[in-house]
């Protein structure tokens, strides 16, 4: 059986802003770069990053992000199947949400402060184990490390994983901010370093507190974080859902 | 009773009696060496009636055998799944990151 090929179109500048939701969009198809596709080859379907592209691509359903009214209204007049947009008053206007700072959820299994302590117990780590974590992308280390921290202080775009592992997390206000997060609800937020490790190592220590942000934690990346969801949508959307 | 066994190959008893130094039976070369089983005695009673209540035991302990193995065996099924489900998310995003990378570096 042949897969789907679904091809990126997008500009230098705002290629990347694809990748995350490309990775769940794309699951049983072939993904491809639209203009290193084969000559002769055309696309199931296409993922446009910004109507500035849409210029010479192939009829066939295509998605497209939009950041602004203008852009919204350019991609609606092309009759294009699927607009994106992380913007809730484009999503009012019709636009599918695609979380700016998305992560497949379903890809990490939510590990519990019960469970995390006896992990550490078996492999021998401290009971109260505290870590900070300021990387931008996430490797296997960081995960495996955030799923057994008893708290965490992270910040930047690896706090949607630690949500999502259920780590118990102190955040800086900005980053609570540009996700939408409560203090004292899903995260604690605290300004400074050294204020953030003493708060981490005070959560790591209330096993209540840890596990009840643990749960508002993943319930928060499962609702507002989550790619999978638009992605299964807009894949129906573009004929690609055998995969999803 | 006398019982003989119809799988003898006469050649090898022939053969092991040799290695043993025992004599050949008078009629050997006409009748084959019969498999002499005496009368059952106490000890024999007590054998077969202790496999025959052992039977049920084994049966079920077989049956807990293969139950358990099945259940390890789907256990490691679903593991097998979960691989081949992670290598497709992972075969994906390198994808996806070799397309967004391609678009970056068109205009070079």
């Amino acid at each position: 059986m042949t897969m789907p090929v679904l091809a990126l179109a997008a500009t230098p500048k705002t290629a990347r802003r694809a990748v995350a939701f490309l990775s769940v969009l794309g699951l049983g198809a072939e993904v491809v770069s639209w203009h290193r596709c084969t000559e002769g080859v055309t696309p199931t379907a296409l993922l446009a990053t910004t109507t500035a592209v849409l210029r010479g691509l192939p009829a066939v359903p295509t998605a497209v992000w939009v950041d602004d009214h203008a852009s919204f209204r350019s991609a609606v007049s092309q009759d294009l199947e699927v607009v994106l947009s992380s913007h809730q008053w484009l999503v009012d206007h019709g636009a599918v949400h695609v979380p700016r700072a998305g992560i497949d959820v379903a890809r990490w299994p939510v590990c519990a402060p019960p469970a995390r302590m006896a992990e550490r117990d078996r492999l021998g780590l401290p009971e109260h184990l505290v870590v900070a974590i300021d990387h931008s992308r996430a490797t296997d280390d960081i995960a495996t490390i955030l799923a057994v921290a008893a708290a965490a202080v992270v910040t930047g775009p690896l706090v949607p994983l630690a949500l999502a592992l259920g780590t118990p997390v102190v955040t800086s206000p900005e980053t609570a901010r540009r996700l939408g997060l409560h203090p004292g609800v899903e995260v604690e937020v605290v300004s400074g370093r050294q204020a953030a490790d003493q708060a981490a190592r005070e959560l790591a220590g209330d096993l209540d507190r840890a596990a009840a942000l643990s749960h508002r934690g993943r319930r928060f990346a499962e609702h507002h974080l989550d790619l999978s969801r638009p992605a299964a949508a807009v894949a129906c959307r573009l004929g690609l859902d055998g995969g999803l | 009773m006398n019982l003989t066994h119809p799988a003898i190959d006469m050649n090898a008893l022939g053969r092991l009696r040799q290695h043993l130094g025992l004599r050949e039976p008078v009629d050997a070369a006409e009748t084959p060496s019969p498999v002499v089983q005496g009368p059952l005695t106490a000890a024999d009673h007590a054998r077969s009636l202790g496999r025959r209540l052992a039977a049920p035991m084994v049966v079920r302990v077989r049956a807990e055998l293969a139950l358990a193995a099945a259940g390890q065996q789907a256990v490691l099924q679903a593991e097998v799944n979960e691989l081949r489900r992670e290598l497709v998310r992972t075969r994906t995003a390198h994808a996806a990151e070799l397309a967004a990378l391609h678009e970056e570096l068109r205009s070079r």
